[in-house]
């Protein structure tokens, strides 16, 4: 019992990360990657950036600031990826809504979300609110408390303890329920339908995964797409709704989990 | 001096007010009476109302209130009072109005006897009236039936009211400013205000004027009070139009019927603007005059000045043209808002129209503003005409060091305006920066925890069943073992103390192991209702009460129980276990 909580608490804990590279720390990297962004040298803070994320810096900033540089880059496709990312580790970040907010409106495809599955839809709303962690924690937490209320109301027969304990029960079962279900539909749609972003300029999507196949469609850098299998070098991905779908060379798409 | 004055004139005078006063005050036959009576009509039909008028004149504050006599042959429907105060001097005179509306049980001649008041000790009364209830339909004049509307008269000739509708031009240009007049002639005075429903006034720009005109004149021998209202109005098609009846609905009271009276439709022609006019003509139409000023003839580039021009004249002012505003060279000029000053002066709508803007200098030196111009349309003379403002020199200075002045508002404030949208900057090095953590879901310990409610719920639910089990297992056992636990109470009983105590213990411990609930602290009836649904018969049941009965007796006055009779009451108790065990 005693290890399990202990193990809890590790889990929440963020860790610090003490990197080194070329005697370089981790926040030397990230300095010399925002002076380079505000000198205007957007492809070298790009490249560093980029660094600090293959040292394994998990940090919601360091997408943002690069999602920022490839906007001011002009690639719009990695601008959105990289807001994505951002808001996966800082969902309620105002900044990063808004930026991505901008970078989807200069987006060229014009895809019509709505028709995309109650699942789905749960899962990308539920993204601009919730960390999975939280998720998973929350439901938990509310998993415990429903537990321990129900077996209180077995034991305590006070009248008045019992319409508390029931109350409350109702809603903490309310609310687990509805972590649950954002919980669930994240998984799932982590699983089934990971989301990816059109990080080509122009990408033709074709009937089949090869050169030979015909051009169904075209699509633009920062489409949001599903990516439903991968074969080879070729990646078969679908719009949202699965109105449309298709395959594109492995490169041309970038999963937004990574 | 002598302290012996002889009366002046003027205490002689006062003398013979008083003595005067006095003797109007004994004799009140000589003095107007200060009550006095009088109904609206002495012809009736039986449907109809009479109002009744009773005036009572007091010198104090609230006259008093009159009492009716017994009426024969009315009935009372309504009441209502007024009282006014008037001071002459230092002398305070109230009177009183009391309205008493009268409906006629009979037909006949009928009387209202004289009404008696008294006052300052005194007692007056009126003149008793004769009234003349016809059967059926009235033979005074027909009053007219509200919520119908009355064909107006054509003349003022007596009527209690009156209204009438006129216009000053019945044949105006488009555009050209018409004064609609409604006037009210009312020769009675109205307690409700009553309502004016104005024309539609279709094909017309319409601004009713919110100042009444009142006025009196005289017609048939009365006094009217008449109320004006103006409506200006602008046509705005051509050709012949009708204004539709202006409506006043007098609202009825508990005396008088309502009225509702109208006016008669006005037919008006519309003349279109003669062709021929000028390229620069936007539809003004009336006689005005313009001018046009700068509030400073020194100025400094990138500094503005307010260009004044002021359309002053009669026409519509509130939907006037614009003048045409030409750019002008070495200035920047920007709209500002116009106003509007206008009012209903002298049967005319006039008043002027005041544009400000605002012109920004860009080069130095000797400008001159060009003038204004304006063209309207003279319905009088039928003919367009065009204004010109004399030009308007302006010294123009170098500007200073400082940036150039935004169009500025009245307040001084400027509106917010995005030029551009642009990402949000990047954010600054965080303090702490974290490696990528596995997701929680992918450690068995967080799902080891998911166990652990399930563990607890499960080890609940087993302990919960174990304890109701273990309480109905006790109940049985009890249940079975009755008879025994009573019989071996019994055996003692009559070694115990308290033999009925005993006694009647045993028997309820027994009912209560049987019924598997304590049984002590029923009532008998209670008891007995638990007994009968258990399905001990009425016999048994008797036999139930009769030895609880007497255990109770015997408890509590052992005097009274005769000697053996514990014998009985303890064999008669084991009996009726027996009994009662073949049931429960």
């Amino acid at each position: 019992m005693k290890r399990l909580f202990l193990a809890a608490i590790i889990f929440i804990l963020p860790m610090t990360a003490v990197l080194a590279q070329d005697g370089i720390s981790a926040t030397e990297l990230f300095l010399r990657a925002n002076k380079q962004y505000e000198a205007g040298d957007f492809s070298a803070a790009i490249d560093t950036y980029e660094q600090l994320i293959n040292l394994g810096v998990a940090n919601s900033t360091v997408y943002y600031n690069l999602g920022n540089a490839y906007f001011k880059n002009g690639d719009l496709g990695h601008a959105i990826l990289n807001y994505r990312r951002a808001q996966l580790l800082s969902p309620r970040d105002d900044d990063i809504r808004a930026n991505l907010a901008l970078a989807r409106s200069k987006t060229t495809d014009n895809i019509h979300s709505n028709s995309a599955s109650l699942v789905s839809q749960l899962a990308t709303s539920s993204e601009q609110w919730f960390t999975m962690n939280e998720l998973a924690w929350g439901t938990l937490v509310m998993w415990i408390l429903l537990a321990a209320l129900i077996i209180a109301i077995s034991w305590w027969y006070h009248p008045v303890a019992q319409r508390i304990l029931r109350y409350s029960a109702t809603i903490v079962a309310i609310l687990f329920l509805a972590s649950a279900a954002m919980f669930a539909s994240r998984t799932i749609t982590a699983q089934r339908q990971p989301a990816a972003i059109i990080v080509a300029e122009v990408v033709d999507v074709t009937s089949g995964p090869g050169e030979q196949y015909i051009t169904e469609f075209t699509l633009h850098s920062g489409t949001e797409v599903i990516i439903k299998e991968t074969r080879g070098k070729w990646v078969r991905l679908s719009l949202p709704g699965d109105q449309l779908q298709g395959w594109v060379p492995i490169g041309t798409v970038e999963p937004v989990a990574n | 001096m002598n302290n012996y004055q002889l009366p002046t004139i003027r205490t002689l005078s006062r003398r013979l007010i008083v003595l005067l006063a006095f003797f109007s005050l004994t004799v009140p036959a000589l003095a107007q009476s200060p009550i006095t009576a009088s109904v609206d009509r002495t012809t009736i039909s039986d449907n109809e109302t009479v109002t009744l008028t009773v005036v009572v004149n007091s010198q104090s504050l609230t006259a008093p209130r009159p009492t009716l006599p017994p009426l024969d042959g009315f009935d009372i429907v309504g009441t209502s009072t007024s009282n006014q105060i008037s001071m002459v001097g230092t002398t305070i005179t109230s009177e009183g109005q009391y309205r008493f509306q009268l409906r006629p049980t009979k037909t006949g001649t009928l009387t209202i006897p004289a009404i008696t008041i008294s006052l300052n000790g005194q007692t007056y009364s009126t003149d008793p009236i004769t009234i003349t209830v016809a059967q059926g339909s009235s033979t005074a004049p027909p009053t007219t039936a509200p919520q119908q509307s009355a064909p107006a008269p054509d003349t003022l000739n007596g009527q209690d009211f009156f209204v009438e509708a006129e216009v000053d031009n019945p044949e105006p240009y488009i555009g050209q400013q018409v004064i609609y007049t409604f006037r009210f002639y009312q020769a009675v005075n109205l307690f409700d205000q009553p309502r004016y429903d104005a024309p539609n006034f279709t094909g017309f720009w319409s601004q009713q004027q919110p100042n009444q005109t009142q006025y009196t004149t005289q017609a048939a021998g009365r006094t009217y009070r008449v109320t004006e209202l103006h409506t200006v109005l602008f046509p705005t098609v051509a050709g012949k139009t009708t204004i539709e009846p202006a409506v006043l609905t007098i609202p009825g009271d508990i005396f008088s019927n309502g009225d509702i009276l109208s006016t008669k439709p006005i037919d008006l022609t519309v003349k279109d603007l003669p062709t021929g006019a000028p390229a620069d003509f936007n539809g003004a139409v009336g006689h005005f005059t313009l001018d046009a000023a700068v509030d400073s003839n020194k100025a400094t580039v990138n500094e503005p000045i307010t260009l004044k021009v002021t359309i002053s004249g009669d026409g519509n002012l509130e939907n006037l043209p614009d003048p045409t505003w030409e750019d002008i060279d070495g200035w920047r000029s920007f709209e500002s808002k116009a106003t509007t000053d206008s009012s209903f002066k002298d049967g005319k709508f006039s008043g002027t129209r005041v544009y400000e803007r605002l012109l920004v200098p860009t080069v130095a030196g000797t400008a001159t503003l060009p003038p204004v111009r304006y063209v309207y349309f003279d319905p009088d003379a039928a003919a367009y005409r065009t204004l010109t403002t004399p030009p308007i020199r302006v010294t123009v200075a170098a500007a200073k060091d400082e940036p150039p002045i935004p169009a500025v508002s009245s307040n001084g404030k400027q509106d917010i305006s995005q030029l551009a949208t642009d990402i949000r900057h990047i954010k600054a090095v965080p303090p702490k920066l974290a490696t990528a953590q596995p997701p929680i879901t992918h450690s068995a310990g967080y799902w080891l925890l998911w166990l652990l409610p399930l563990a607890a719920l499960a080890g609940n639910f087993v302990w919960v069943r174990r304890q109701s089990k273990l309480r109905q297992n006790t109940a049985l056992a009890r249940k079975l073992h009755a008879r025994k636990r009573a019989l071996k109470t019994l055996a003692g009983a009559l070694n115990a103390t308290d033999p009925y105590n005993t006694i009647g213990q045993a028997l309820t411990d027994y009912l209560s192991d049987k019924l598997a609930r304590p049984v002590g602290g029923l009532t008998r009836p209670a008891l007995a209702e638990l007994l009968t649904d258990a399905g001990v018969d009425a016999d048994t049941l008797q036999r139930v009460q009769s030895v609880l009965t007497a255990c109770d007796m015997g408890r509590f006055s052992p005097m009274a129980t005769q000697a053996g009779h514990t014998e009985t009451l303890l064999s008669d108790t084991k009996q009726l276990i027996d009994d009662l065990e073949k049931v429960l």
